[in-house]
């Protein structure tokens, strides 16, 4: 809408938008990152293997998830934006220059899904958050991952296909209340060059001078934040100034099913719908595998099943919860929207279509998980931090305060509460306008269903965060 | 196995007998510990030893 004035523009704020629009912006933010995961990895392989007392696993598992889904909720996503591996990954392409295309077969996100739900299983199988080594070395493979695949395929594949930590931070920025937007549509209609996909090249043609879009993603038709790693190359590409980092409603993007540039319709992503769904019961899993009940559970099924292999009763665990759970909950609220309210959708696309409605509630999970060890063990690094310095033979830093933690449980479980509050809320709502779309008839009806889902996953959620945890403590004396 | 940035407990041994040292603990959740302790000798030298107790319930 040509015109449009938007509530609030990250770029218009004083040195805020000056420095987004700085050309090494990126870099900048990259470089501390970087060397902190370059530190996280020395410490992780020659360190302590006391978990507690290693870098690698305390800024992993505690401060890295805790901040990254608070900056989420609170802006967006700016992980992408400061990721260290990318920066490690342009400097390689200085020298390495990919020819080839992503096999056209592998341009969806089921093999990243699956990737996903690969690291949420082995985290749990060899509780990488105790094992300051196998960290380490899972930040070593994930840079060797991007040099491999983006040193032979064009583009950013790796972002786009591969990064399990991107499809978690593209699914979640979908609830975040910042966007990378066109601020006036009027002023794209007449553009010739669309520098933001396209790039800009010298006159010879031969060299880039600026990036555009490494993720397909034409700013004009794009709609929300799927697949956009806030790279900021279609904000320095714009001749015109008119791409912002615009405020919008949380979620907004979930209710709507328009065409979206590099991503096409929500609704026929069965792929996409499947990264939310395993991001949604994903979110219940990891926190069940860290509570008391779990290990009840594996044991009846390992005694059931005769196995004392921690490993398969583990998978069934996983396909029953990313799998079996799923498809019974929304095929079963499904058949109910298509008999009841008189939908004429059918099952597996209604499936598909309010999977995305359950991504706030997830989202929740997510929050009052990671936030909980973020808060609890906020200080935690400083200690961590002492202790490495005064390995290497002089305590410049002091002598490590083992005693200082985080904030008491009791006063962060109420914001744990309310992140799950917050997440069925979003999930209601979101829910409840896809319901109004399609129970012309009998929305209510339709509506139904889903929020008996979303009620039942948010029981969950609350059941679990006020279980007994297991596995986490540590005593120093 | 222990899950970084929990809350530590601390407590002090004290001597009871010729070598034998004794303190309090409180595990204060269920799951698999490790005490730290960080001996001084009389001679002022340093040792940390690790002992695992797992299975607490």
């Amino acid at each position: 809408m040509s015109g449009e004035s938007p509530a609030f523009d990250l770029l218009r704020v004083p040195w805020i938008g000056r420095f987004f629009g700085w050309r090494h912006a990126r870099t900048f933010l990259q470089i501390p990152i970087l060397i902190v995961a370059i530190a996280m990895i020395v410490h992780g392989l020659f360190g302590p293997t006391l978990a507690p007392k290693n870098l690698a696993t305390t800024i992993s598992w505690v401060h890295f998830r805790g901040v990254l889904v608070l900056v989420l909720l609170c802006a967006g996503n700016l992980f992408c934006l400061a990721c260290p591996f990318m920066l490690v990954r342009q400097w390689a392409r200085r020298w390495f220059h990919p020819a080839r295309t992503w096999p056209r077969k592998l341009r969806n996100k089921w093999l990243s899904t699956g990737l996903f739900a690969l690291i949420l299983f082995v985290y749990e199988l060899f509780d990488l958050w105790s094992s300051p080594w196998w960290t380490a070395w899972l930040i070593v493979a994930y840079f060797a991952s991007i040099l491999a695949i983006d040193g032979i395929f064009k583009h950013a594949v790796f972002c786009k296909f591969v990064c399990p930590i991107g499809q978690f931070n593209f699914v979640a920025s979908t609830l975040s209340p910042l966007e990378v937007k066109v601020r006036d549509q009027g002023v794209c209609v007449p553009c010739q060059t669309k520098d933001c996909i396209r790039g800009r090249r010298d006159p010879s043609g031969l060299v880039t001078i600026q990036r555009g879009c490494e993720l397909a993603l034409f700013q004009p038709s794009k709609a929300g934040n799927l697949d956009c790693t806030f790279c900021l190359e279609c904000i320095q590409a714009c001749p015109h100034d008119n791409v912002g980092i615009l405020s919008r409603a949380p979620a907004s993007e979930l209710t709507t099913d328009p065409r979206r540039s590099g991503i096409g319709f929500f609704s026929r992503r069965k792929d996409i719908a499947a990264l939310a769904l395993v991001f949604t019961f994903g979110a219940l899993l990891n926190a069940f595998g860290m509570v008391s009940p779990v290990y009840a559970l594996e044991s009846w099924i390992g005694r059931v099943l005769h196995v004392s292999h921690e490993a398969p009763v583990l998978g069934l665990i996983f396909v029953f919860s990313l799998i079996v759970e799923p498809v019974l909950m929304l095929g079963l609220a499904a058949w109910l929207t298509r008999v009841w309210a008189g939908s004429r959708r059918p099952t597996v696309p209604l499936m598909v279509r309010y999977a995305y409605g359950l991504v706030p509630l997830g989202f929740g999970m997510w929050l009052a998980h990671y936030s909980f060890h973020f808060l609890t063990g906020i200080l935690t690094f400083i200690p961590v931090a002492q202790n490495a310095v005064a390995s290497l033979g002089r305590p410049l830093l002091g002598e490590p305060l083992w005693r200082l933690t985080g904030v008491p449980t009791r006063f962060v479980q109420p914001l744990e509460l309310g992140f799950l509050v917050l997440g069925l809320a979003g999930s209601l709502l979101v829910t409840n306008r896809l319901a109004q779309d399609d129970g012309a008839a009998h929305p209510v009806r339709a509506f139904i269903p889903w929020a008996t889902v979303c009620l039942l996953l948010w029981v969950a959620a609350v059941w679990l965060i006020f279980q007994p945890m297991e596995m986490r403590a540590t005593f120093m004396g | 196995m222990s899950h970084p940035g929990m809350r530590p407990e601390f407590g002090e041994a004290r001597e009871i007998a010729a070598g034998s040292y004794q303190g309090r603990l409180a595990f204060t959740m269920a799951g698999d510990w490790v005490i730290l302790m960080h001996v001084t000798l009389p001679g002022g030298q340093k040792l940390e030893r690790q002992l695992d107790v797992n299975g607490v319930r």
